[in-house]
């Protein structure tokens, strides 16, 4: 049975997701007109972003389908790729003791680096938020997602530039407002510093993807030693 | 069925398992303090470093600075740090970079 006080949860995760639909909604639209002239069909197209939800790795699978790259190398690539969300998906854990398997399961698809972002900082701001919360986040920014492929993957070459109009600084706008919710102590500032400098010391030798992982290893390890200190 | 729609799936499964199992296995799991600590910072960092990935990339040995991102990112933490409002911090992130675009 669905309460009025789940349902206003499920609202109110839908509506904070607003800068997550800004954000997905010109990019979604340009990784379907980016498989269209990949000669990948509209159904395929739309399948992918309704079955995988990675942006990132759907765009270079797309890059290593038209090379003609085999499904193993495919396959591993958006494994490397994604195997970030190891991180996410540990560090959401204690909001999830009280939510069952079967329903931390289904959640567990919805997890992006935005979905990510965006519910650890609200659920941490709120603590009675759960499960409908974090499925009001999730449903939006996947129905974005998937429905915006569709439309690029259908109106192909009739689009120019779907990220002008400033959208393509929704979610970068939107780390910034996590980032100034979240941060109470020292701590976070600290935090905040070793990021920035960590990250953009390992970039040039680790590419994007590794550089995100080792940092965040990195950080969160002088951060607990910081503390015991 | 075609390779195309079998690669798909495939992609969809190695996605799927490493977004679902920490998080089904670690929630039932007692952790020693040190361990729940540290998954605390992970919000905060992977938060800064997504965002200076945004600013910063590196290509042919030479790191790259998107100076738009930065311009529009000064009123936007203006905005964040004054209201914590996530819907107005976007609206003016957002109108920053258009009128960026146009100049």
């Amino acid at each position: 049975m669905v309460s009025s006080v789940n349902s206003r949860e499920f609202l109110e995760g839908m509506k904070k997701s607003f800068p997550i639909v800004m954000g997905y909604l010109p990019i979604g639209i340009a990784f379907g007109v980016l498989a269209n002239e990949a000669s990948l069909s509209v159904v395929n197209a739309s399948l992918m972003s309704f079955l995988v939800f990675a942006g990132a790795s759907q765009f270079i699978a797309v890059g290593l389908l038209e090379r003609g790259l085999s499904f193993i190398s495919i396959v591993v690539t958006t494994l490397l790729v994604n195997s970030r969300h190891i991180l996410m998906s540990a560090s959401l854990s204690k909001h999830f003791k009280k939510i069952g398997s079967g329903k931390s399961s289904l959640l567990a698809f919805g997890i992006t680096d935005e979905t990510f972002a965006l519910n650890s900082v609200e659920l941490e701001k709120d603590k009675n938020r759960g499960f409908y919360f974090i499925l009001g986040v999730n449903l939006v920014s996947y129905l974005t997602w998937s429905l915006s492929t569709i439309g690029g993957a259908l109106l192909g070459g009739y689009i120019n530039d779907p990220t002008s109009f400033g959208l393509n600084f929704a979610l970068p706008a939107m780390f910034i407002a996590l980032l100034a919710i979240h941060t109470s102590e020292k701590t976070d500032l600290l935090v905040i510093f070793l990021s920035v400098i960590i990250s953009i010391m390992l970039l040039p030798f680790l590419g994007s993807e590794w550089t995100l992982i080792i940092s965040t290893i990195l950080v969160a390890t002088i951060g607990v030693m910081i503390k015991y200190e | 069925m075609n390779e195309i729609v079998v690669i798909i799936i495939g992609m969809g499964l190695v996605t799927y398992i490493p977004r679902m199992m920490p998080l089904v296995i670690i929630s039932k799991l007692e952790l020693p303090e040190y361990i729940e600590l540290w998954f605390e910072f992970i919000p905060v960092s992977i938060l800064t470093i997504l965002l200076t990935l945004n600013f910063i990339s590196y290509n042919q040995s030479n790191f790259n600075i998107n100076s738009n991102m930065i311009i529009a990112s000064l009123p936007t933490i203006l905005v964040a740090t004054k209201t914590k409002s996530l819907i107005k911090t976007v609206i003016v992130g957002i109108l920053a970079m258009a009128i960026l675009n146009l100049v």
